[in-house]
Formats: C-alpha cells, sequence, structure tokens
C-alpha cells in the first residue's frame, strides 16, 4: 500500500495523465442544461397544444355530444399531446438528473416541478403563434377523427352531411346517408368562424320534424379545428 | 474540507502533490471497496488505483461545495458498480473489523452484543454477502463509514429522502436475515 501513490504518480507521468480542462466539464454542464430547457420548451408546447385544444373543444354542445360526455372529453383531449407531455416530460427529467445537483432533488418533487414549468411555459406560449403553428402541422398528421356513424343519427337529433344549397334561413344538406335534408337554421348557434357554403361538410344538432326536415340548434363545422386554425391565421 | 481543497488545488499545480490526496485515502476508500465488492485484495488495489486515476483526470471537476471525501467515494462507487457489471460476483472474503460489525449489529438490531467479536464479524459479512448491493451500501456507508446522510446522498448520487428510505428497508432486509440465520454456527 505504501507505495501505491508513487505507482500512481510513476502511472500519470509514464501515460502523460493531465486532468482535463475545466471548459470540458463547463461545457457538458451546460450541454446538459441546454438539453433540460429544450425539454421544457417542448413539453410546454405539449402543454400550450392540449391546452388550447380543451379551450377550443365544443363545450356548448357539451350535454348533447353525441355519444355522451365521456365521449365528448375523449374528443377533446388528444392522446398524441398526452404521450407528447409525457415524453417531454420523462427526457427533462432524465437530464435534469444528470445536472451536478439533479440527484438532490426528489421524484415527485422534479415531477411536479417539471409540469409546472411546462404549464407556465405552455400557458405563455398561447399568445404567441407557435402552438398554432403545432396545431396546423400536428392536424396535418393527425386529423382529429369524428366518426359519421354518431354524427348521422337524425332521430337522436344528430345530422352530418355535406351543403348543397344555402337559402334564407334554409340549409339543403346531402347527408352521409345519402338523403337530401332541408335544415331550418333560423334559431341556429353558428360558430363566428364557420363561414357556411356549398360543399361545406357540416354537422347539425338538433331536432327531427319529419323524414327529410330538421329543425337546427347547433351547426358545427364537419372539421372544426381546423376551420378554427383558419378563422385564427385571419 | 478546506484542507482537501488546497490539496486539489496544489495538486493541479504539481502532479507530484497528488500523492498527499492519495496517501490520505487509499486506506478508507480500499476498505470502502472491499466493503462494498465482492473482491479480493488484489483486484481492489487494482480498482482503488483506477479510482485515483480517474480522479486525477477530473480534479478540474471538483466542486467544492461539497466535500471532497463525498465526491472521491463517489467515484469509488462509480467504478465499483462498473467493477460489479464487469465481473460475475464471486464469494471473497470482506475484512469487516470486529468493532465495526458489533457497530453495525448494534446500530440495527438495538440489543447489546456481549459475544465473541471474530465470530460476529464473520456473521456479519455473511449476512452483507446476502444482501442485494443497494442496501448493503447504504448499510457500509451509515455505520461503517461513518457518513450522514447528506454525504450518502451526495455519494451514491440520490436525493436524501431516498437514503433515508434505503437505509430504512436495508436494516429491514439486515435484521429478518439475521433472524433468519442460524447464529450457532458462527458462535
Amino acid at each position: 500500500m505504501p507505495e501505491l501513490s508513487k505507482k500512481i504518480l510513476d502511472k500519470i507521468k509514464s501515460e502523460k495523465i493531465s486532468p482535463r480542462e475545466k471548459w470540458v466539464f463547463l461545457a457538458k454542464n451546460y450541454g446538459v442544461w441546454l438539453l433540460v430547457i429544450f425539454g421544457i420548451v417542448l413539453a410546454g408546447i405539449f402543454v400550450g397544444n392540449f391546452v388550447s385544444d380543451l379551450l377550443l373543444a365544443e363545450w356548448d354542445i357539451f350535454p348533447r355530444f353525441p355519444g355522451g360526455r365521456i365521449n365528448f372529453l375523449a374528443n377533446a383531449i388528444s392522446v398524441f399531446l398526452l404521450a407528447g407531455i409525457f415524453a417531454a416530460s420523462v427526457f427533462t427529467f432524465f437530464f435534469f438528473r444528470k445536472t451536478k445537483r439533479g440527484y438532490r432533488v426528489g421524484i415527485l418533487a422534479l415531477a411536479g416541478m417539471i409540469l409546472v414549468m411546462s404549464a407556465v411555459g405552455g400557458i405563455s406560449l398561447l399568445s404567441t403563434p407557435l402552438p398554432l403553428k403545432f396545431h396546423e402541422i400536428r392536424l396535418q398528421h393527425f386529423p382529429p377523427h369524428l366518426d359519421p356513424q354518431k354524427w348521422m343519427n337524425p332521430s337522436e337529433g344528430f345530422l352530418f352531411g355535406e351543403i348543397l344549397e344555402i337559402g334564407e334561413k334554409i340549409l339543403i344538406l346531402n347527408a352521409f346517408d345519402n338523403l337530401m335534408w332541408e335544415v331550418d337554421v333560423s334559431d341556429a348557434r353558428i360558430p363566428p368562424f364557420l363561414e357556411l357554403k356549398e360543399e361545406l361538410k357540416v354537422r347539425v344538432i338538433g331536432e327531427q320534424i319529419r323524414d327529410g326536415e330538421f329543425r337546427a340548434d347547433f351547426v358545427k363545422s364537419g372539421n372544426p379545428r381546423r376551420d378554427f386554425t383558419k378563422y385564427s391565421r385571419k | 474540507m478546506k484542507e482537501d481543497t488546497i490539496l486539489v488545488a496544489l495538486s493541479l499545480e504539481d502532479s507530484k502533490n497528488y500523492a498527499a490526496i492519495v496517501e490520505k485515502y487509499e486506506r478508507q476508500l480500499l476498505r470502502y471497496l472491499l466493503r462494498i465488492s465482492d473482491i479480493s485484495r488484489e483486484e481492489g488495489e487494482d480498482l482503488l488505483q483506477n479510482v485515483f486515476l480517474k480522479a486525477y483526470q477530473n480534479l478540474r471537476d471538483f466542486d467544492t461545495s461539497l466535500k471532497f471525501s463525498s465526491w472521491i467515494y463517489r467515484i469509488a462507487h462509480n467504478e465499483a458498480i462498473s467493477a460489479w457489471r464487469r465481473r460475475s460476483s464471486r464469494g471473497e472474503e470482506i475484512n469487516l473489523e470486529s468493532m465495526e460489525a458489533t457497530q453495525l449489529l448494534q446500530f440495527t438490531l438495538d440489543i447489546p452484543i456481549a459475544i465473541d467479536e471474530k465470530f460476529l464479524a464473520e456473521f456479519v459479512h455473511k449476512i452483507l454477502e446476502k444482501i442485494p448491493q443497494k442496501y448493503r451500501e447504504v448499510l457500509v456507508l451509515r455505520y461503517l463509514e461513518s457518513k450522514d446522510y447528506s454525504e450518502i446522498s451526495d455519494i451514491l448520487c440520490c436525493p436524501m429522502g431516498s437514503v433515508a428510505t434505503l437505509v430504512s428497508r436495508a436494516k429491514k432486509i439486515f435484521c429478518s436475515k439475521t433472524e433468519k440465520a442460524d447464529f450457532s454456527k458462527f458462535l
């Protein structure tokens, strides 16, 4: 044992081992912090989109959504965004733990911290065009799915089809059951961004008067999120 | 702690000064490595040499807000884990000192021990061998190396709360293994 220090010093000398430069450690440390910040921003974008999805959800028809309230929530909440939040949080968690003092923060405290920071970041991002841009890209790759079977049920008060003609307070709709419907929209609530025009796909919630005749309480876009995005761009 | 910081600064100026650090920590680090790994003394010395060489290469990464001993124990811990992964576990003798073994039993079982310490050391060693690595390590650090929770947290790179939980679980495991073991074999 006494010669251990001699052995080590000899090895240091013979193999020309020298302490690594300070900048190497600084660069590594800053690199890890950059990855942490990147993870939080990414999680923030996902959270921002998740919140905006919830805000844009058709809450006005929440009680009358086909398939019930659970189906409404399943439509409003994007599994893709939830998975994104989770993945970005795990990424941030992993790299935060790699920072010099990261190990001192407990798992639950760290998970909570990441979620709060992502939420604050995400909500702050809502005022920038970034979430909307991300929203558009997401819709291109993951368009929201509306089940025509659920929306094409006139006796239950749901109609889904394409506008053929627009009259005064009347829409002629070619519904997905290949029947023509005359829809009375005189008392219907229509979102401000929805510009009714021929060939536009719409969903209607209301009441069937008789075969081929329907009274609308709500007229909704056949592709709600995309139309809203276009509206917001304007 | 201040002394260590000075030694680090001096070692960075001239590698010959690093001998002071090696001499100060070689005994306790070798003992620690032998306690936490199933390795022979020769293997332990090789491992220790790697520990000191790694520490020397990373000397500029030493954070002066930490204890130098915690920092170098962490390097030793990481080296032991790497060595552990490299080789299949072998049942080499761990040179537990009798007095320390007695302390471990007293801490964990909370009973007065008045038996032959040599047999007791062997008994504790056998029990420790049966305990999973992560629990064995916290017991060694807490009771044999007399490190506090904050130091253990810095060495193992885990939060203090987790250290407390690990120590508590390790004590329970140690107790249950002790109860199950045939103590008479060691007397």
